[in-house]
């Protein structure tokens, strides 16, 4: 033959095809290279989570070569994303950690979860660690939120007054201690030792202060329904 | 200091878009909001989620009828002020901030008013 119609034949009729060829593979070879990027993550909670998420978020890029190059940027960030996710895989090497999130339905970062447990007895006796306190001022604001909308949207008859009454049988020391002790939450207080001499793991005070700081940290200030009902539940304002 | 975490323009662009935007924020549109690459919100917001200043759920719907799900991220209890205090002290100029958000208050609640 020819080169002309080598030519021909090369430009005309292979190149599309191994083009064509290359941009069907290209979608597969991206979700491939996320996978494997999730992978590489660590313990294999952050790989499942992580996986579904930039493989839901891939899918949403149009063009079949952008989405290669999304993959690959996926695949660079991995060294980040371990930085990033550090400290998380230490926080779930404390089983009571691991436990306490899992009772509560909350994703936190171990660094907060301490914050949050941090009572001023164990702060003071520790050098000076920051305590609960801040955190328990902005959940107690989120909780009282919270129920009030609650309680607002279900009763659109009621009065401010009853409103009001209602609220206060929801969100008050006795109530929240008692949520506190059914999530065991006094086994992962962090107690000064005289505070754990004169019985304040199970204190009302320090359990339902301790259960507003995780609050705090949660937030759920912006509405997101499903946030809100989990926490409407365990408080029993629903009902 | 104080926060954590390096706090870089990027960092400060995705707070601001986690500030401005109410609800139902992924990563990619994150990123698209923020204008920054994928590769680079990831990791802000996998930190910022272990500070604490960033919860995240997935999004909810029936598994089995689409493929993989998204997940949400959005400022915590204590993201939000820092996030207001952070883009305040940095960015005080080029923008004006938004009150405390209470849009749970605003949805239409049938008949109530």
């Amino acid at each position: 033959m020819s080169t002309g119609a080598w030519a021909f034949i090369v430009t005309a009729v292979l190149l599309p095809l191994l083009l064509a060829e290359f941009g069907d593979w290209c979608p597969w070879l991206a979700e491939r290279i996320v996978g494997w990027s999730a992978r590489r993550l660590g313990r294999s909670a952050v790989r499942i989570r992580y996986e579904e998420e930039w493989l839901a978020n891939l899918r949403e890029v149009p063009g079949k070569l952008s989405r290669l190059a999304a993959a690959l940027q996926y695949a660079m960030s991995v060294p980040r994303m371990r930085w990033s996710l550090r400290n998380a895989a230490s926080a779930f090497r404390d089983p009571a950690h691991a436990e306490l999130v899992s009772a509560m339905n909350i994703e936190l970062g171990s660094a907060m979860l301490e914050h949050a447990l941090t009572h001023r007895s164990f702060a003071s006796e520790n050098g000076g660690l920051p305590t609960n306190e801040r955190l328990e001022f902005i959940g107690d604001s989120v909780l009282g939120m919270v129920v009030t909308d609650t309680l607002f949207r279900k009763h659109p008859d009621l009065a401010e007054e009853e409103l009001a009454k209602q609220r206060a049988a929801v969100v008050n020391i006795r109530a929240l201690a008692d949520i506190a002790r059914g999530l065991q939450l006094g086994r992962y207080i962090r107690l000064g030792s005289n505070e754990e001499v004169a019985g304040g793991r199970d204190r009302s005070s320090i359990l339902a202060d301790t259960l507003e700081a995780i609050d705090g940290v949660r937030g759920g200030v912006d509405g997101h329904r499903e946030g809100r009902d989990a926490r409407t539940q365990r408080l029993g304002a629903a009902g | 200091m104080g926060h954590g975490f390096r706090v870089t323009d990027a960092t400060l662009d995705v707070l601001e878009v986690l500030l401005d935007g109410n609800g139902e924020l992924y990563g990619l549109k994150i990123a698209k909001a923020a204008g920054r690459p994928t590769g680079s919100v990831f990791p802000i917001l996998a930190r910022l989620e272990q500070l604490g200043w960033v919860t995240s759920e997935w999004e909810s719907g029936d598994p089995a009828a689409r493929g993989p799900r998204r997940r949400f991220y959005r400022l915590s209890g204590v993201g939000w002020p820092g996030a207001h205090e952070l883009l305040s002290q940095r960015r005080a100029s080029s923008r004006s901030l938004s009150p405390w958000p209470v849009p749970a208050f605003a949805e239409p609640t049938g008949g109530a008013r």
